[in-house]
C-alpha cells in the first residue's frame, strides 16, 4: 500500500501549522484517541471526529469556520475496504451539525442528512456512525446542516480495496478543492435573491455587442441577441457565484501559499481529486502532464489519458501523472466562470516554482445551452457538434441523434412513456415531457429540443485545443455490476427562475413535492432534463448512479452527475437501500429547492 | 414643511427594517423571507428652474420569493420645500416568470390636501431587459390615474452603466386642488450614466427632462411656473 505522502512543506505551512495545533489543542482538550499523522490522515477503526469554530484567515482578514478536528479541510480519513467503520463526531457548534458520507452506500440511519436519516447532532452531543465498507476509492464527507458545508466542515475520505489497487502507484495524493468566502454563507443567499448577478463581473457589455456586429454582421448579431432579449437572460451567466467573493482552497491552501506535493523523476503519483467547493466547478490541468483518469467518483474506470476535465461540485477523480523530469507542475484548478482558480504544485524540489497558467477566456452561453435544437442554434456559435469527436470510443453512442436504437423510435408519439424503457446502457428514448407543474412564476425557462450530448467536455472547454474529459470517456473498468435493463423511467426536470434565484424540480421546490417512490429491487432509468442555464451536479444518496455512456457492459457508477444547461442526462439505479434518502442538486444555494426525498419501499 | 422631514423620516423606517437579512432559520429553507430597501434614484437636480432633490422607487420589501409587501415613495422637492410626494403600501405577487402583480393603497401627500387611492400594479422585466413599473390607480370621484416606469440598462462595460428611462402618468378627470389635469400630465425622459462601484451602489450622473401637457400644463402656467423643465441630476440607485 502507499505510504501516506510527506512533505516537509506542509510541516512548514503556516497555515497547516496553525490548525494543526488547533487540532491537537482540541483532541487533548476531548481527550479523544484519534490517530492522526503529519499530514492530517486518520486511520484506524474509530474515528473521533469534532466539529467547531475555528479561526481561520485566506484573505487577510479573520473569520470563523466551521471545522472537523480544527483544520480545513477535516482529516483525510483512511478506511479500509471491509473494515467496519466507527466515527464518533462530536458537535461543538452552538447550532446542529451533521456528517454525510458522500458516496458511501450505507444503512439509511447513517446517512447523516437532518430529518431524514437521523435527527442531527445537538449542540455538545456526540453521534455515533457505524456502518460496514463495501466499496473502495476516494470519496469525501461534509456536513448536511445549514450552510455549514459552505464554511469548512469537509474532508476527505480514501478507502484502500481490499484486493490492492488496480493501478498502483509510488505517490498518494488527495487533492481536495473548496471554495472559501469571507462573506457569511446566509449573506450570500440573501444576496442572490436580492440580485441574482451580484457575483458577476462579466455581463455583457454594449463593447461585447459592438465586436460580434463587427465579426458577423448587424442582422446576425441582431438575430443572436433578439433571443437572448426575448429570454431575458444572460449569455454570461456560468456561476451564481465566484471568485468575486470566493478564495478557491486546494488542501485549504490559497494559491498564494500553493500547496505542493513532492514526487521523484519517473514515479507514478495518484491525485485523488475531490470537488467539496460549495458552489464552483473546476476546470483542472497540469501544464507539461498527461492526466491518466482511473477512477471517478470512487469507482474505477478504464483509463483514459486528457488534458484537462472539468471537476462538477461533489464528483471526484483520481489521476495518474508520471512526471519525467525534474521540474516543478502547477495544478491549475480554474473555477467554471475563469474567476479565479485554485494553485498546488507537484515539485521534486520545494525551492522550485512552476509557471501559473493563465486562465482560458470566459465561456458564454449559447442557445444550445437553452435547450433549442441545433437547427435553432446559431451556427457556428453552437460549437458542440465537434465537442471532442476524434478519439472518443464512444461516438457512436454519445448523441441520441446518432444512435441506431434512437432513429426508428418516433419521438412525438404521446404512448411513447407507456412502452417498456430502452435498454440499459444507451439511454433514454422516451419524449421530454414538461408537466403543468413547471408552469408558473418559479421557472424562467422550459428546454425545448434537450439533447444528450455524453461526449460535450461542458461550456468554455469545447475545441480549446486540448483533450478534455468527457463523460462519454467513463466506461467501467468491471462489467455492468446490474446488467438488468430498466422496468421503467422517471423523468425529472431540473427548474428555476434565475432572476427570482427560485429552485426546483419539475417546478415543484422541496417543500411542495412528494417523495420519489422506488421499489425495492427494481432497475429504473432516471433522465434529467436540464431546464435552466446552469450546470447542476445531482446527487443520489445511498445508491448508485450508473451513468449510460453507451456501453451496456460497462456501464460506470457514480454518485453525482453533471447535467448540462439545456441538456438531458440517463442513468440507471438499483434500487437496493430500503429507506428514505436525499436526492438533490449539490450546489449549496440550489438545494434547498432543487431536492426531492426518494422513498425506496 | 421642512424639506426632509417625510423624506428622513420614511428613509430611518427603512433603516430600521432593513439592518439585515432575515434569515433566523435557514436550514432546508428555499424561501426565506428577504428584507431589502431600494431605491432607483435618489438625486439632486439643478438646471433652468428651482434645485430638487429627487426619489424614485425609494421602497422597502419584506417578502419570500413570490409574495411580498412594499412600501415605497416617489417624490420631489423644490428648493428645499416637498412639492410633491406619495406613499404606497402593496402586497405584491409573482404571476409569471418576469412579472409582479400588486395591491395597494396610495396616499399623494404633497401637495395638498392628501388623496387617496387604491392602487392595481404591474411590474418586472419586458422583453429586451426593460424594468416597468406601472400601476391604475382608482381615487377620489372615481379619478382613474395610470403611471408607467419603464427603464432600461445598458452596460457599456462593467463598471459604466447607461439608463435611458420613461415615464408617464395621466388621469381621467381633474383635480384642480392638486393641479391634476384630465388627460397624460407629465412625461419624464431621463438618460443617467452609472457608475457601477458597487453592484448595489451606483451613483450617476445623468440629465431628465420633465414635460407636462394639456390642462395640467394650464394650470402649471396659471401659477406662473415653468410646463416643462430639463435637469441635471447627481445621485445614487441602489439597494441594501
Amino acid at each position: 500500500m502507499n505510504q501516506p505522502p510527506f512533505t516537509s512543506h506542509q510541516l512548514l505551512s503556516r497555515r497547516r501549522f496553525v490548525t494543526g495545533v488547533a487540532a491537537g489543542a482540541s483532541l487533548v482538550a476531548s481527550g479523544l484517541m484519534t490517530r492522526a499523522d503529519a499530514n492530517n490522515n486518520l486511520s484506524g477503526n474509530t474515528f473521533n471526529l469534532t466539529i467547531g469554530n475555528q479561526q481561520v484567515n485566506f484573505t487577510g482578514k479573520n473569520r470563523i469556520a466551521t471545522t472537523v478536528n480544527g483544520s480545513l479541510p477535516g482529516p483525510t480519513l483512511r478506511w479500509k475496504e471491509g473494515q467496519h467503520v466507527n466515527m464518533n463526531v462530536t458537535n461543538q457548534l452552538g447550532v446542529d451539525s451533521s456528517i454525510h458520507w458522500h458516496g458511501i452506500i450505507l444503512p439509511e440511519d447513517m446517512d447523516g442528512v437532518p430529518g431524514l436519516s437521523f435527527a442531527g447532532i445537538r449542540p455538545g452531543e456526540t453521534f455515533n456512525y457505524n456502518f460496514p465498507l463495501n466499496q473502495s476509492g476516494t470519496y469525501w464527507y461534509h456536513s448536511h446542516s445549514g450552510f455549514q458545508e459552505q464554511t469548512g466542515v469537509l474532508g476527505a475520505i480514501v478507502i484502500e480495496p481490499e484486493g490492492g489497487e488496480p493501478f498502483p502507484t509510488e505517490r498518494d495524493y488527495v487533492i481536495i478543492l473548496s471554495d472559501w468566502s469571507d462573506e457569511k454563507p446566509e449573506s450570500i443567499y440573501s444576496n442572490l435573491k436580492k440580485q441574482s448577478d451580484l457575483y458577476n463581473w462579466n455581463e455583457r457589455t454594449l463593447v461585447d455587442t459592438w465586436k460580434d456586429v463587427q465579426s458577423q454582421g448587424l442582422s446576425a448579431t441582431a438575430s443572436e441577441r433578439h433571443m437572448w432579449n426575448m429570454m431575458r437572460m444572460s449569455d454570461r451567466d456560468i456561476s451564481d457565484v465566484n471568485g468575486t467573493t470566493y478564495t478557491f482552497l486546494m488542501n485549504g491552501q490559497t494559491p498564494a501559499d500553493r500547496w505542493k506535493g513532492l514526487f521523484k523523476r519517473g514515479e507514478k503519483v495518484r491525485l485523488r481529486f475531490i470537488n467539496a467547493a460549495a458552489m464552483t466547478f473546476f476546470d483542472i490541468r497540469i501544464p507539461g502532464l498527461k492526466l491518466k483518469v482511473v477512477s471517478a467518483d470512487g469507482q474505477a474506470i478504464e483509463p483514459v489519458t486528457v488534458d484537462d476535465f472539468r471537476i462538477g461540485v461533489a464528483e471526484t477523480y483520481d489521476v495518474i501523472v508520471e512526471p519525467e523530469s525534474d521540474a516543478a507542475y502547477s495544478i491549475f484548478a480554474q473555477d467554471i466562470d475563469r474567476s479565479g482558480y485554485a494553485l498546488g504544485m507537484l515539485t521534486p524540489d520545494l525551492s522550485l516554482n512552476a509557471d501559473v497558467p493563465t486562465m482560458d477566456p470566459r465561456p458564454i452561453l449559447t442557445h444550445s445551452d437553452m435547450g433549442m435544437s441545433m437547427a435553432h442554434a446559431g451556427g457556428g456559435h453552437s460549437g458542440m457538434n465537434h465537442g471532442n469527436m476524434a478519439g472518443s470510443k464512444m461516438n457512436h453512442a454519445n448523441m441520441d441523434m446518432a444512435s441506431p436504437k434512437m432513429n426508428h423510435a418516433n419521438m412525438t408519439d404521446p404512448h411513447m412513456n407507456h412502452r417498456s424503457p430502452a435498454p440499459a446502457g444507451m439511454g433514454s428514448t422516451a419524449p421530454v415531457i414538461h408537466k403543468s407543474s413547471e408552469k408558473g412564476p418559479q421557472t424562467d425557462m422550459r428546454a425545448e429540443m434537450p439533447q444528450t450530448q455524453l461526449n460535450n467536455p461542458g461550456i468554455g472547454l469545447v475545441d480549446n485545443g486540448r483533450r478534455v474529459l468527457t463523460y462519454a470517456d467513463l466506461r467501467n473498468l468491471y462489467p455492468t455490476p446490474d446488467p438488468r435493463d430498466p422496468t421503467r423511467e422517471i423523468q425529472l426536470h431540473l427548474t428555476g427562475n434565475m432572476q427570482r434565484y427560485m429552485w426546483s424540480m419539475d417546478g415543484m421546490a422541496f417543500v411542495n413535492a412528494e417523495p420519489l417512490k422506488f421499489n425495492y429491487g427494481e432497475r429504473l432509468r432516471i433522465t434529467l432534463v436540464n431546464d435552466t442555464m446552469m450546470n447542476h451536479p445531482v446527487h443520489l444518496h445511498g445508491m448508485w448512479s450508473d451513468l449510460e455512456t453507451g456501453d451496456p457492459k460497462r456501464i460506470p457508477r457514480k454518485h453525482t452527475v453533471i447535467v448540462q444547461p439545456g441538456r438531458k442526462i440517463s442513468y440507471l439505479v438499483t434500487a437496493d437501500a430500503r429507506g428514505n434518502w436525499a436526492y438533490h442538486c449539490h450546489l449549496m444555494y440550489h438545494m434547498m429547492g432543487m431536492f426531492r426525498v426518494v422513498e425506496v419501499s | 414643511m421642512s424639506i426632509n422631514k417625510p423624506t428622513t423620516l420614511f428613509l430611518a423606517l427603512c433603516a430600521s427594517f432593513s439592518s439585515g437579512p432575515v434569515l433566523a432559520d435557514i436550514k432546508m429553507n428555499g424561501n426565506p423571507i428577504i428584507t431589502k430597501f431600494s431605491v432607483q434614484s435618489l438625486e439632486y437636480g439643478f438646471g433652468s428652474g428651482a434645485n430638487t432633490l429627487n426619489w424614485e422607487q425609494a421602497q422597502l420589501q419584506i417578502g419570500t420569493d413570490l409574495n411580498g409587501l412594499s412600501i415605497r415613495s416617489n417624490g420631489h422637492t423644490e428648493n428645499g420645500k416637498v412639492e410633491e410626494a406619495n406613499l404606497i403600501v402593496q402586497y405584491s405577487r409573482g404571476i409569471s416568470a418576469f412579472w409582479d402583480l400588486q395591491a395597494g393603497w396610495k396616499r399623494d401627500i404633497r401637495p395638498q390636501p392628501n388623496r387617496d387611492s387604491a392602487v392595481f400594479g404591474l411590474s418586472g422585466t419586458a422583453p429586451y431587459s426593460f424594468e416597468v413599473e406601472s400601476y391604475v390607480g382608482i381615487g377620489r370621484g372615481g379619478n382613474i390615474e395610470f403611471y408607467l416606469d419603464a427603464e432600461k440598462e445598458l452596460l457599456i462595460t462593467n463598471r459604466w452603466m447607461l439608463a435611458p428611462q420613461f415615464s408617464i402618468n395621466a388621469f381621467s378627470q381633474k383635480d384642480t386642488e392638486v393641479g391634476i389635469g384630465s388627460g397624460v400630465n407629465e412625461t419624464e425622459l431621463a438618460l443617467r450614466l452609472h457608475y457601477v462601484w458597487r453592484k448595489n451602489l451606483l451613483p450617476y450622473i445623468g440629465i431628465a427632462y420633465v414635460q407636462e401637457y394639456g390642462e395640467t400644463a394650464d394650470l402649471t402656467r396659471a401659477e406662473g411656473d415653468s410646463t416643462h423643465n430639463t435637469q441635471w441630476v447627481v445621485g445614487i440607485q441602489g439597494w441594501l
